[in-house]
């Protein structure tokens, strides 16, 4: 399932810095963010039957703002 | 000054000046009593010391410290710097030694023909003169480290060296600038000088050919990593990864991290860390380490631990600090220098002190002083230890086993203990099939041989080899490649196709139960028993039957078994470590007939098992060849590697068998037992007959029977020694002919 979130993950470098939390876990297939979109998209594509605030915490606990679309 | 709550920060460097293996001891005594550091360690073949220092103690400081006591430092360098630096020390010493000979060789041969003419002044000016570059060039450090060792108050080889070359130097050289009757000695100082240095190069040469396998495994990794990032695939420098990094792996690349696998499944080659050739089969969730080798399929991991924090630089860093802890054990002529300096100095300084206060005679005093001193230092103390080493590591060579240096051999001669690694070193260290049963029926090998050249699974390459191996009795000669279809594979289970329209399967037992084949009673009984003894089994099915079984296994080395008789017949007890499975180790052990042994060993486990029987007072030897035994083979007192193993193997083990050859154990004992007995009657020889001249030269026979020390004598005594050295090594030479 395909999940978009707002964030304020700004530039290379908060992709840098949320990049180990997102990627320890290993429900999420594929995630990006369009740093390109004024509004920060996260996208993320997780394993069926997994909740999405699996990603809300994830980014929250790595210090990023985050909300669904 | 207070230390508490200080920062101790480890540090290495490269050691210039040491001789000896009781330099570096010496070194790590004086440096660790100084404020500031602590843990100090030398690993005298490799030149290195290792320490934890505060942050008030600077580079230059502890170079100064280390300079007090005639070391020099050098920061940390690259590789190639290190092995330059290495290379020079060698080239001056081989300057010195060409130097040395240049100048003895006329010395020696006018002094031994030209006796008549000895006690002319010309003749005598003109040896001092030759002599002099030798005892002042050549001979520097034997003076220097004679001195330090002085102010410590303690003595060695080259106290013995400085000691008699200078009495006879300057003693010569008295007699002839003042022109009194006397004899000169100017031959016998630069002849122990050359012997001793060509003895020293020798072992500096050994030395230097073995290179530093860790420093290139630690730089081995690959230099770019692909990981994906923000769903972009990008090329970055190994340095460059992070924790958490998701990471490509492509087939047949190696793995740059430890790490546990996402996406995608494939066979992993871990032999670094278990020593087992068969690959293991992973998939999502699994752990896969930095170093293993990734086989035929495509992976994308989560990286865990990068750079300094895999498993694998941990090991390697163990095996760095295994090496530089051993102990240097001290050389047996330094064990007996030790004693014999000043024995010697008792008696010279006793005869002088009888002569002088008992006799009042302080001419004789003098001259019995000097006399004791010269005769004490045999010239053959010098071909002792090179003659039988030379000898006994020769005949080594010869047979396939390289000895790194004179301590590994004779560490060898007192082993107590033997340690096994199982597979590659008594096993033939990959899978080959061991015994199978099959139905009577002509497609039977076809089938096999078809389907295995579809399959990429490891113990299909060991059914092939079976076809080609003309030796295995099982399958005569290369089947026919029949024409099937359909060929799939079921990763982690086997194979299957189809046959003339019927469906054919070949894999593990679990594997054809679930395609609702059954085993026939008497084979299925078979198959348990195989299985309790770990061999791999691998069936073939047609036609709702089970038409072949195969027992596939890494079998011993036809000759293992009697090796380890024959070690046992020496008085070894044999030990069998693996990190292969418990049951698989027994069998081994069972075939080979040794009674302790221990499986499912990770290489720490490994290391501390060679730690618990030393700390039983047991002399330990560990036979390894993989990486996962260096740090057995490093803390051992004698590491032997296969010559056929890893690298880093040989590098933690001072003794290599070139061709992985078993029966190089018992002999390398042999040797090392016949050479260390050859050189302790050596030292005997050298000693004995200078030892005897002893009195002459105190002069306690001059009141008695009028009999002095006379040039005669002590030429006949030095000649007697050399030779009884040189015939005794050359016996040595044909014992071992004869007996290996």
């Amino acid at each position: 399932m395909k999940y978009q979130f707002k964030t304020n993950i700004n530039c290379g470098n908060c992709i840098a810095s949320v990049t180990p939390f997102l990627n320890q876990i290993d429900e999420i297939e594929s995630w990006k963010v369009d740093t390109d979109n004024p509004q920060k998209i996260l996208s993320v594509e997780l394993e069926d039957g997994v909740s999405p605030t699996l990603v809300l915490e994830t980014v929250i606990s790595a210090g990023f703002k985050i909300e669904e679309v | 000054m207070d230390q508490s709550g200080s920062i101790w920060k480890p540090v290495q460097f490269e050691v210039g000046g040491m001789t000896c293996a009781s330099c570096a001891s010496s070194l790590e005594t004086y440096l660790g009593h100084q404020n500031g550091v602590q843990n100090v360690r030398v690993n005298y073949p490799n030149k290195r010391l290792y320490l934890d220092r505060q942050e008030s103690v600077s580079d230059e400081q502890l170079n100064a410290w280390a300079k007090e006591i005639g070391y020099s430092l050098f920061t940390e360098q690259s590789a190639e710097e290190g092995a330059q630096r290495r290379a020079d020390d060698l080239q001056k010493l081989r300057k010195k030694l060409g130097v040395s000979f240049a100048f003895s060789a006329p010395v020696f041969a006018i002094s031994m023909l030209f006796m008549e003419q000895m006690h002319q002044l010309w003749m005598q000016l003109l040896l001092a003169a030759m002599s002099a570059p030798v005892l002042v060039y050549s001979g520097a450090s034997f003076y220097r480290i004679a001195w330090q060792r002085a102010k410590k108050g303690s003595s060695n080889m080259d106290t013995l060296v400085a000691l008699s070359t200078a009495v006879a130097f300057t003693y010569s050289l008295g007699v002839t600038l003042t022109q009194t009757q006397g004899h000169v000695y100017y031959e016998s100082a630069v002849v122990i000088i050359s012997l001793i240095l060509l003895g020293r190069y020798w072992e500096e040469q050994a030395k230097s050919k073995t290179r530093s396998a860790l420093d290139a495994l630690f730089h081995s990794v690959p230099e770019t990593a692909c990981v994906i990032r923000n769903q972009e695939d990008i090329i970055i420098p190994y340095e460059d990864l992070r924790q958490g990094d998701w990471v490509r792996i492509k087939p047949g690349e190696r793995i740059p991290v430890d790490g546990r696998i996402r996406q995608g499944s494939s066979h992993i080659d871990e032999q670094l860390f278990s020593g087992e050739s068969l690959p293991l089969f992973k998939q999502k969730k699994d752990h896969v380490w930095a170093g293993t080798l990734n086989q035929e399929g495509a992976l994308v991991l989560v990286a865990e631990a990068v750079g300094q924090q895999t498993a694998l630089h941990q090991m390697l860093n163990r095996v760095d600090q295994a090496l530089g802890s051993k102990a240097p054990i001290q050389q047996w002529v330094d064990r007996v220098a030790a004693v014999f300096v000043p024995f010697v100095l008792g008696l010279a300084l006793m005869s002088f002190a009888t002569w002088t206060f008992g006799l009042h005679d302080f001419n004789q005093g003098l001259l019995a002083l000097i006399n004791v001193l010269i005769i004490a230092c045999p010239c053959a103390l010098g071909l002792a230890t090179p003659t039988a080493l030379t000898v006994g590591l020769g005949h080594a060579a010869q047979r396939g086993i390289l000895v790194r240096d004179a301590q590994a051999l004779e560490e060898s001669a007192q082993l107590s203990d033997l340690v096994l690694d199982k597979t590659g070193t008594l096993t033939l260290g990959k899978p080959s099939v061991s015994a199978g049963m099959s139905l009577e029926h002509p497609a039977v090998a076809s089938l096999l041989y078809s389907l295995e050249m579809e399959s990429e699974h490891p113990l299909a390459k060991a059914v092939l080899e079976g076809f080609q191996n003309p030796l295995r009795n099982w399958a005569k000669g290369l089947p026919e490649r029949l024409p099937i279809s359909d060929v799939k594979a079921h990763v982690g289970e086997g194979i299957s196709a189809i046959w003339q329209g019927e469906k054919v399967h070949l894999g593990s037992l679990s594997f054809l139960e679930k395609k609702g084949y059954s085993l026939r009673p008497d084979w299925a009984q078979q198959a348990s028993q195989w299985e309790n003894q770990a061999y791999s089994l691998v069936a073939l099915g047609y036609q709702r039957e089970c038409w072949a079984l195969l027992a596939i296994s890494d079998e011993i080395k036809p000759n293992a078994k009697a090796i380890c008789q024959q070690l046992k017949d020496q008085g070894l007890r044999l030990h069998l470590m693996s990190g292969d499975q418990n049951r698989a180790v027994q069998r081994v052990a069972q075939q080979c007939g040794i009674d302790l042994f221990r499986g499912g060993l990770k290489p720490e486990d490994k290391a501390l098992y060679i730690k618990s029987l030393q700390s039983q007072n047991r002399r330990v030897g560990m036979v390894g060849d993989g990486m996962n035994d260096a740090e057995a083979l490093a803390l051992a007192q004698t590491g032997f590697a296969m010559g056929n193993g890893t690298d880093l193997a040989m590098q933690s083990a001072g003794i290599t068998l070139v061709h992985g050859q078993l029966e190089g154990l018992p002999e390398t004992l042999f040797i090392a037992r016949q050479t260390l007995r050859t050189l302790k009657q050596n030292l005997a020889w050298a000693f004995a007959y200078n030892a005897l001249a002893i009195p002459l030269a105190a002069g306690v026979f001059l009141p008695l029977f009028g009999i002095g020390l006379n040039p005669m004598v002590a030429g006949a005594a030095m000649a007697m020694s050399s030779i009884s050295v040189v015939s005794n090594s050359l016996r040595l030479k044909r014992t071992l002919h004869r007996l290996t």
